[in-house]
């Protein structure tokens, strides 16, 4: 950034001067000119007509400040206390200031003979309201969703938290965006390696351009290569209240519905929010089943094709005299009638994702029984693969963490190779391979597999397993003082 | 950015990889083997090697029912050359990992059992944990034989199997338990029977699994009666105790007492009976009262004693008329008393192993001993008859 800072001259028409140079070819631009009694401009209140909130500028903003002013008989003084009264709010140093204030949509004020501006931040650009989020559903708990304004965020973050040890740091990242980003926390609980990594990290950013968090994460994660994600994103803020009071750290980003919340490991990903507002056993009837989904949405094509490639003996005699009819003039090798139907099964998926809502539902039927039965039916494919890709599918849905999801569905590919070159053997040592990748994995210092660093049966328990809302809390309050601080327990 | 490139390096390199292994079957080019038979002809001095297949059709139009069977045979003058010449007459890849059964021609039994158990256990694609029986006249005709219930032979046999525990009158073991008990030369053991025969009501003629045949020195010997496969159930098979259950039919004073009867445990030990070193077998039994033939009041303890010691002595005439014929008749061991003796006798063993075969073990005296009791009496009480018995 440029250290030598522009100053702010005391004459009106210089500084307008100036503007009118950085802002040239802009006709967004406009200037509002409060006259003295001379005729000659006595102030000037400068803004960017798309951004700012026009009906107020003119309704009441600048009657007032005229009327005040011209009461005052024409007092600059008077103009500055009146600036103040309609909330002017921020003094401004210097032009770099001024014109940043400019652009996030506030409005400045130059009045004659100060060599300083005034400046109110005056929104009026569109905003969504606050809604349901889309992707993070839940049955029970809250409905409320974070959308695209940081302020309002902030706000349904605040309001969760009602104590002033939630503290907040603002960083602002993109050249030419500017992008307002806050990371906040809760200062007994956060670890304070984390918080300074976490600082680090958002300080080496070098982007032109920031219009979404995805673009933080991806350039402050441990391990970029990797396909899973080292970092969670949430579109709500009970979510992220939990996550702080783990002793999490969430950034916020402007423009962005997804807080980022650091550091995340493997079951933060897989655990979705709703678990804590239902009873402990449904919630870890519902943890064991996402495992046994996970599983099943990563090797179910694979152990498919290297059973019944390479190990038929594996498959049970009946189960055996099903697949005998059922693969019966099927033309293509099971591995690749196995990749085919996943191809189109992630097709469909993606087509059903950018159509309009009301064509992707029928694109979703369309393809499920059209493709599927015709398939069947014309003998292309067999009547097992379907099942499996449509398991899979389904399985790979229940995954909470969509970036996680994706992870799965993508590393589904390789195994399936691999199982249709080596069997079973080749399966296991991708899952090897894939344990030793997990276990090698950290996010902001802390290991992904978190099991990793127990000693503790207890906290081993507790972080698996849903207890029961009273010993969660004693549980907690027991764990190591590292774990307690990292990013390893469910809390209420 | 070389890590993402040398990735899809490799992951190109595996999909022209993915098919080129030799070890792929896929399930559209296999035919399951579910049942074999071998026989010899005597004649042609040739192996008969007979497979009944199941292969997906594909110009059935139904697609719910695309099996279709296919029994083949081929000759050789090996088992494995028969095997072998098979392959020109199947039109996909043989898989013999799902076969259950192996059948034996009874020509075949009784010439080279040996050689066959040898051939199925070093073949790597044979189950051990398949069962061996052997086929009452050639296996060939009891393999063309179509199954009573419609479903596949193979099935049916399977089910049969499983029924043997509730009525102890087939015997069926598997390739390792023959292979087991050819450690030991000084003693036979007994295997299932295939027979066919036409069934009461029928039309045609069925395949039966009953009896048992006797195996002696690597050769089939003799065949086995239903009553004297029971006893070999009650007298060896420690591990089927569980779950076998049988009927008898004792005969207490005027009465005809069904029985229901399951094994506790056995115990032999080896005593001196007239002089003589022999064998004495305690067997102890639970009976459950299944029919009566006229009212009997089981509520009193004394006449409950006396039917629990009818049906000991039945028993013990049973067995020992069952042991008096494997010793003297059959002369071959197929109890286990020489297993018996050289585990806990070594020394008495080692003086009369020489002789055991010929001379020991036909004239070795044994006693039986059972124990029937009969915990429970039922329910009903009176059932017709008069109250006098």
């Amino acid at each position: 950034m440029n250290t030598q800072k522009t100053p702010i001259e005391p004459s009106v028409v210089r500084n307008v001067d100036a503007l009118r140079h950085l802002f040239s070819d802009n006709e967004q631009i406009a200037f509002h000119y409060l006259e003295s009694n001379a005729g000659s401009p006595a102030a000037v209140i400068a803004y960017i007509r798309v951004l700012i909130d026009m009906e107020r500028l003119q309704q009441h903003i600048l009657p007032q400040m005229s009327k005040h002013y011209r009461a005052s008989g024409f007092d600059a003084q008077a103009l500055e206390e009146s600036a103040a009264a309609q909330g002017f709010e921020q003094t401004l140093e210097d032009m770099d200031l001024a014109v940043h204030m400019i652009v996030s949509a506030g409005i400045v004020l130059f009045v004659e003979g100060y060599s300083h501006a005034f400046g109110m931040s005056l929104p009026g650009y569109g905003k969504r309201s606050v809604d349901e989020p889309m992707l993070e559903v839940n049955v029970r708990g809250p409905r409320v969703g974070f959308i695209e304004d940081i302020g309002i965020n902030l706000g349904l973050i605040y309001r969760r938290l009602k104590t002033n040890k939630l503290k907040s740091k603002k960083y602002m990242i993109g050249r030419d965006s500017q992008t307002d980003i806050t990371v906040i926390y809760l200062e007994d609980q956060v670890s304070p390696d984390v918080l300074q990594e976490v600082d680090r990290r958002l300080n080496t950013i070098r982007l032109n351009v920031l219009t979404d968090s995805a673009q933080i994460e991806e350039w402050i994660q441990d391990s970029p290569y990797s396909p899973f994600p080292q970092i969670q994103n949430t579109e709500r803020p009970d979510r992220v209240a939990t996550a702080l009071n783990q002793g999490r750290v969430a950034i916020l980003t402007d423009g962005s519905p997804n807080v980022l919340l650091v550091p995340a490991v493997i079951t933060d990903l897989l655990h979705p929010s709703e678990d804590l507002y239902e009873k402990f056993y449904f919630a870890n009837f519902l943890r064991i089943l996402r495992l046994i989904t996970l599983f099943i949405s990563l090797f179910l094509p694979s152990i498919y094709i290297a059973l019944s490639t390479f190990h038929l003996e594996m498959i049970p005699t009946p189960l055996m005299l099903t697949f005998l009819s059922a693969k019966a003039g099927i033309p293509l090798p099971t591995f690749l009638e196995a990749l085919v139907m996943e191809i189109a099964f992630e097709i469909l998926r993606e087509a059903s994702i950018r159509l309009p809502r009301t064509v992707g539902q029928s694109v979703s039927i369309v393809g499920a029984l059209i493709i599927g039965e015709a398939a069947v039916q014309s003998g292309l494919v067999s009547r097992p693969i379907v099942i499996i890709v449509a398991l899979t599918g389904i399985a790979s849905f229940t995954i909470p963490s969509f970036n996680t999801a994706i992870a799965i569905r993508m590393l589904r590919f390789p195994l399936m190779f691999i199982a249709a070159w080596t069997g079973v053997l080749g399966i296991s040592l991708c899952l090897f391979a894939l344990i030793l990748h997990l276990c090698s994995l950290k996010s902001f210092g802390k290991p992904y597999i978190t099991t990793l660093e127990m000693v503790k049966w207890r906290d081993f328990i507790s972080h698996y397993v849903l207890l029961p809302v009273k010993h969660r809390r004693l549980s907690r309050m027991q764990a190591s003082p590292a774990l307690r601080r990292g990013s390893t327990h469910e809390d209420d | 950015m070389k890590m993402i490139k040398r990735s899809i390096a490799l992951l190109l390199s595996m999909a022209m990889l993915a098919g080129c292994s030799s070890d792929i079957r896929e399930i559209s080019d296999i035919a399951l083997v579910m049942l074999t038979s071998i026989d010899y002809n005597e004649k042609k001095q040739e192996y008969i090697f007979t497979v009944n297949c199941l292969e997906a059709s594909t110009n059935s139009s139904d697609s719910s029912e695309r099996k279709s069977e296919w029994i083949a045979s081929a000759s050789g003058k090996s088992i494995f050359e028969a095997a072998r010449n098979l392959r020109s007459r199947a039109g996909k890849i043989l898989v013999w990992q799902h076969d259950k059964f192996f059948l034996i021609g009874e020509s075949a039994a009784r010439r080279s059992f040996y050689e066959v158990v040898d051939f199925l256990t070093r073949t790597r694609e044979i189950r051990l944990s398949s069962f061996l029986i052997v086929g009452e006249g050639p296996a060939l005709e009891l393999m063309r034989m179509r199954a009573e219930t419609g479903d596949l032979v193979s099935n049916e046999i399977l089910g049969r199997i499983k029924n043997e525990q509730l009525w102890g009158k087939s015997l069926s073991i598997t390739i390792k338990d023959v292979v087991n008990y050819y450690t030991n030369p000084y003693r036979g053991f007994v295997t299932g029977k295939l027979s066919k025969s036409m069934p009461i009501g029928g039309t045609r003629e069925v395949i039966f699994l009953s009896g048992g045949s006797v195996i002696k020195e690597g050769k089939l010997s003799n065949w086995l009666t239903k009553e004297d496969t029971l006893s070999i159930h009650i007298l060896v098979d420690k591990k089927y105790w569980r779950h076998l259950e049988f009927a008898e039919y004792v005969p207490y004073k005027s009465l005809n007492v069904g029985l229901r009867l399951h094994v506790n445990k056995r115990s032999m030990k080896l005593v001196h009976i007239n002089g003589k070193q022999g064998i004495d077998i305690h067997i102890g039994l639970t009976g459950t009262i299944a029919s009566l033939d006229n009212h009997l009041n089981l509520a009193d303890p004394v006449k409950l004693r006396e039917l629990e010691n009818a049906a000991n002595r039945y028993m013990e005439r049973k067995l020992k008329k069952s042991l008096n014929r494997f010793q003297q008749v059959m002369k071959t061991d197929i109890i286990g008393f020489s297993d018996y003796l050289r585990h806990y006798h070594p020394y008495l063993w080692r003086k009369i192993s020489a002789h055991w075969v010929t001379e020991v073990y036909p004239s070795m005296p044994t006693r039986v001993h059972v124990d029937v009791s009969i915990p429970t009496i039922g329910m009903s009480e009176v059932l017709g008859g008069s109250k006098d018995d």
